[in-house]
């Protein structure tokens, strides 16, 4: 793959438009996944289509983008268009104010107060008549672009302070289109305002295309919006990271804990010691939104955690580290490990490190794993490098999400318990494992819709599904979605299975079935299975079909359906695509096992 | 990254600019190249290239010289007068 697509340390970073088009040329030397958006537009916004596809193309997906007319915004919604029934990931919306309402862009001075509470209603409503446009004709995830605030607001100093300022009014259109977003789901406000303030209104806006095309943002503006797009598109692929990796020295804290000691590092105070309790804050901020933290570190293990517990200034704690690896071995050998204890994937994996020595072995020998190349003997920009690497996006923080670290810390108690028990089965009954299965409702939603996109090992199919599309699901008739949750006596481990049932007949057939990393091991696959099973049959089912769709992945998963009874019908793809079935008559008994307790939309109890 | 504007290779350099944004190979292109005789000239494309020559050699025209390119000659002619390379 040419240098140009391969990612830069900052997202936004982009080679000149020629280079990333002749770049894009070039054939892609790995698979790529399909990527198909479509672009809804008051205005002309196409060599936002360049920087797009090299997003895409750096997450190893091919984007095609589908352009919609020009101010045809609300007749291709409302009335319908054609790129938008077809199969697609994702529909970009733009509509600046300036298209929008001349009148509030130009004109507010003039305008009375009822002028403008009518203005801004009509807006407002095209906002949710858009909205229910494109949500009738696709089920794809919509990234609606806010509105930028102005740069010279029509009442010059004064307009802040007036309610009926031009600030005001886009700050209310804002409003109402988070709350019209909010209605929809799978519907998001993309934050322009925020995009505008890093690339500077200077630099954002292009006059002479405005007026020559109604193309109103530079190529610069441009690379930063699809960048903000693409922290969406890639939370919805389940290409967001999981887990940051930290160094310590340097990293945590200036200078090397082993050569000068606690009292000798920099760390807290005044500068240079700031910048890294700010660098700190940060890390907890990402652990508190369910990023897991593990330190990788060339130390002696006991000098690093006399820091952790004995230095002041620290603002990470112990408690928020998930796994370490503090040893003199190469750092490849303990990200490997790190990857296998947390049960997480090394495509998942971030490594901060300020040694480009480090990094450059990592991105060698284990080039799944992204890299945040802090910038060596600049701690005062360690902050921005990492809150601007957009890595840890994801589409909504659930309780789960939040609870994670307390998950964690239970984790290593079950491991404790563990070494203490001999056979599987009575590890299993200590536990005191219950499990709850249901049908997906608008609390459980948004969490399966996380499952499909985050689950990587345990996913039989690995079907990636927006919030919307579980709730079309859910609507359906010839739908189930079901899912898992699991307790046991050490923790709530919350919901940490999916399965979508497809009905036609007398066949049930497995779209998705999948189960996080978290839960494996303890047998709840099979049981959530045998569940899923019954409430097939008690929906009339007599066959089920089950698929395995290969990724580089999921191999674990592959003989799932073989071991519990089904026969393989059909291979296609080489064996990248294997279909089973099961004869209902013939399906297993629904028995406690080794759970303490299984509940499920079953009316008869288990046991 | 600016391009060396008096390099004696200008209009191949936008040439090659031309053929990476009509996305055809640089042989296709041809000296007189135009919307008229280039399928994927289109306006949008037209608009495209304008930015990407701007950025390659660091320049920035203005709206009037903006609609006064329309083939690959007028837009050589006017990067080589911006960089004071002369007509």
């Amino acid at each position: 793959m040419s240098s140009s697509l391969t990612t830069p340390m900052t997202l936004t970073v982009f080679p000149p438009l020629a280079d990333i088009e002749a770049a894009l040329a070039a054939p892609g030397s790995v698979q790529l996944e399909p990527l198909r958006l479509a672009v809804l537009r008051e205005i002309t916004v196409e060599p936002i289509d360049t920087y797009l596809r090299c997003l895409a193309r750096r997450s190893h997906m091919e984007a095609s983008v589908a352009f919609g007319g020009v101010s045809r915004l609300v007749e291709e919604t409302v009335g319908g268009a054609a790129y938008l029934t077809g199969d697609l990931d994702a529909v970009l919306v733009f509509a600046p104010l300036a298209a929008l309402s001349p009148v509030l862009s130009c004109g507010l001075a003039g305008m009375g107060r009822h002028d403008l509470r009518t203005e801004l209603d009509r807006i407002e409503t095209l906002f949710h008549s858009v909205l229910a446009g494109i949500r009738r004709q696709t089920d794809a995830m919509i990234l609606w672009h806010g509105l930028e605030p102005p740069l010279y607001p029509t009442f010059g100093i004064l307009d802040v302070q007036r309610p009926d300022g031009q600030t005001a009014a886009v700050a209310a259109l804002n409003a109402a289109l988070r709350a019209a977003a909010g209605a929809v789901a799978g519907a998001y406000v993309v934050d322009m305002a925020a995009c505008l303030a890093r690339v500077g209104g200077a630099h954002f806006y292009d006059p002479r295309y405005w007026h020559l095309a109604r193309a109103p943002y530079t190529p610069r503006a441009l690379a930063e919006i699809a960048a903000e797009d693409f922290r969406f598109i890639r939370a919805l692929r389940g290409k967001a990271k999981k887990c940051l990796v930290l160094d310590a020295d340097q990293t945590l804290w200036g200078g090397v804990i082993g050569e000068e000691g606690l009292s000798g590092i920099r760390l807290g105070g005044a500068y240079p010691g700031s910048a890294f309790v700010e660098f700190q804050q940060e890390v907890v901020s990402l652990f508190h939104r369910g990023v897991l933290i593990a330190l990788c570190s060339r130390n002696n293990d006991a000098d690093v955690w006399e820091v952790f517990d004995h230095h002041p200034d620290m603002v990470l704690r112990r408690e928020h580290i998930a796994a370490w690896r503090i040893n003199w071995r190469d750092k490849a050998t303990n990200l490997r490990e790190l990857s296998e204890e947390l049960n997480i994937g090394l495509e998942s994996m971030v490594l901060a490190d300020d040694s480009e020595f480090e990094a450059g072995l990592v991105r060698d020998q284990l080039p799944d794993v992204a890299i945040l190349q802090l910038p060596a003997g600049e701690p005062v920009e360690y902050r921005r490098s990492l809150a601007a690497c957009g890595h840890f996006d994801v589409l909504a923080i659930t309780d789960e999400d939040r609870t994670r670290s307390t998950m964690y810390a239970a984790e290593a108690a079950r491991r404790r318990a563990r070494s203490d028990v001999v056979d599987l089965g009575s590890y299993y009954r200590s536990l005191g494992m219950t499990l709850e299965i249901g049908r997906a409702d608008e609390f459980s939603i948004p969490r399966i819709a996380q499952l499909t996109q985050k689950t990587n090992q345990f996913n039989l199919t690995t079907r990636r599904y927006g919030e919307a599309d579980i709730l079309r699901f859910v609507r359906s008739a010839d739908h189930e979605v079901l899912w898992v949750r699991v307790t046991d006596r050490i923790g709530d481990l919350g919901i940490v299975g999916a399965c979508v049932l497809a009905y036609a007949g007398r066949r049930a057939s497995i779209d998705t079935f999948l189960l996080s990393c978290r839960a494996l091991g303890r047998g709840v696959e099979r049981r959530f299975l045998v569940e899923a099973l019954h409430l097939s049959r008690a929906r009339g089912a007599e066959v089920v079909q089950g698929e395995y769709i290969r990724t580089a992945k999921n191999a674990q998963t592959e003989t799932f359906f073989l071991d519990n009874g089904f026969a393989e019908v059909e291979r296609a793809a080489g064996a990248d695509v294997r279909t089973f079935e099961l004869q209902l008559e013939r399906v297993p008994p629904r028995e406690l096992g080794h759970f303490a307790g299984v509940s499920s939309p079953l009316a008869i109890p288990v046991g | 990254m600016a391009l060396d504007a008096a390099a004696p290779g200008l209009p191949d350099q936008v040439r090659g600019i031309v053929a990476a944004i009509m996305g055809v190979g640089p042989a296709e292109v041809a000296e007189d190249a135009s919307p008229e005789t280039l399928a994927a000239w289109d306006s949008l494309r037209h608009m495209k290239l304008i930015l990407a020559v701007e950025e390659a050699f660091g320049l920035r025209l203005t709206d009037s010289e903006i609609v006064s390119i329309t083939d690959l000659q007028s837009l050589v002619t006017l990067v080589r007068r911006k960089r004071g390379g002369g007509a």
